[in-house]
Formats: structure tokens, C-alpha cells, sequence
């Protein structure tokens, strides 16, 4: 399996994937929308009844682990 | 070669063709010793020029050597304000490749097998054979489990 050299790296390849990202107290899932500059783009799904997304930003020196799903 | 030093040149062969005629030798060997003295002066220029063009790539080699050492100062102070060198981490880490192991991070334990150590984090495979991506900053804790 090819990885990429940095985490920044092998997360833009995944972009269009569904992840699962863990910061110290929140557990993210969604769409990997976009990596730029230190920063990910989730399109996640807002709970509730109503299914709306939300777009959700998260530094990378925020997240403690990313799971592909 | 500069216009001075070329007008200078030009007088000095002059004077030194009058002094040959006055030897009395034959036109031959006085052409030989001309156009020899004239090779002389140009390889004179080659020499200038060769010389210029080293100091020129002096020049450009001291400006690459200033851009070189000012990005390394870059490097640098992002280093010491940056996270610490998780060169020992990924060592260890490298070692655990193929083997299943729980790393600890603030969020929780996440248990794998260890797939691939690159220059910030670590890819584990969860039994769900999920890849899951772990940056080396948010490491607390590496434990083999046998």
C-alpha cells in the first residue's frame, strides 16, 4: 500500500472519501471535502431529524487520529 | 578586456613591429613574431573574460548560498516553535511494523496493526481492516499487544 510522505499529503488523497475524525473531545464524520493549509474540510452531517450537512473545519494539529470508513 | 587596455596593447605591438624592422629580418619571420605577439594578446582577453565569468559565478553561487541559509533559518526557528522532533517515535514505530499494537491519544485508545510509518504519522489497520492515520504530535502512548 502507497502512502504518502506527509499525513497532509495522503489526506488530499482521500478527499471525496467519507472519514472519521477524532480532535481530543469530538468524534467528526463525513465527506472529506478539502486539505489546505494545515486545515480539513468535512461535509458532515448534522444530527437531528432534519438531514442537513454542515461544513466543519479542522486544523490538523487538532486531530488526534482519522480513520477511513 | 577593457577599450584602455586594448588601445594599449594595439601601441605596444605597433612599437614592438618598428624595433623588428629595425633588426633587419626577413618579412616572414617578422609576421611570424606579430601574429604570434597577437595571439598572445588575445588569449590575453580569453583570459579576462574566463576570469570574469568565474568571479560572476562566484557571484551567483554566494546569492544561492544566502537564499539556502536563509531558508535554513526559516526551518529552523519553525523547529523551535514547533512541535518537538518525533524522529525517536517514528524509529520505534518502524520497528512495530506488521505487529498490533494501542496507541493512546487524548481521545482514546485506537488498537491496529502497525502498516506504515511515514515523516508525521503512522498508519494503523483496524480489525475492520480500516486504514486509520495517526500524526506522531498526538501520540501519548505506543503498547504492543501480544
Amino acid at each position: 500500500m502507497d502512502f504518502a510522505a506527509t499525513l497532509e499529503e495522503q489526506l488530499r488523497r482521500l478527499i471525496g472519501e467519507t472519514i472519521q475524525v477524532a480532535t481530543d473531545n469530538n468524534l467528526f464524520e463525513g465527506q472529506l471535502t478539502d486539505v489546505e493549509d494545515g486545515t480539513i474540510e468535512l461535509s458532515a452531517e448534522a444530527g437531528g431529524y432534519e438531514r442537513e450537512t454542515r461544513t466543519v473545519l479542522i486544523p490538523l494539529a487538532a486531530v488526534n487520529f482519522i480513520r477511513e470508513l | 578586456m577593457g577599450h584602455k587596455h586594448l588601445r594599449q596593447v594595439a601601441k605596444e605591438l605597433k612599437k614592438i613591429r618598428k624595433w623588428l624592422e629595425k633588426l633587419d629580418l626577413d618579412d616572414s619571420s617578422v609576421e611570424q613574431i606579430t601574429s604570434l605577439l597577437e595571439d598572445i594578446a588575445d588569449h590575453g582577453g580569453d583570459a579576462e573574460r574566463i576570469l570574469r565569468r568565474m568571479l560572476e559565478e562566484e557571484r551567483e553561487q554566494r546569492a544561492i548560498l544566502e537564499d539556502e541559509r536563509e531558508l535554513l533559518q526559516a526551518i529552523l526557528s519553525a523547529l523551535r516553535t514547533g512541535a518537538p522532533p518525533m524522529g525517536d517515535i517514528r524509529d520505534e514505530l518502524s520497528d512495530l511494523i506488521g505487529e498490533t499494537v494501542e496507541i493512546t491519544v487524548t481521545f482514546g485508545p485506537v488498537a491496529g496493526t502497525v502498516i506504515a510509518v511515514r515523516n508525521d504519522y503512522v498508519v494503523l489497520e483496524d480489525a475492520l481492516g480500516r486504514f486509520v492515520y495517526i500524526p506522531f504530535a498526538s501520540i501519548q502512548s505506543v503498547a504492543r499487544v501480544d
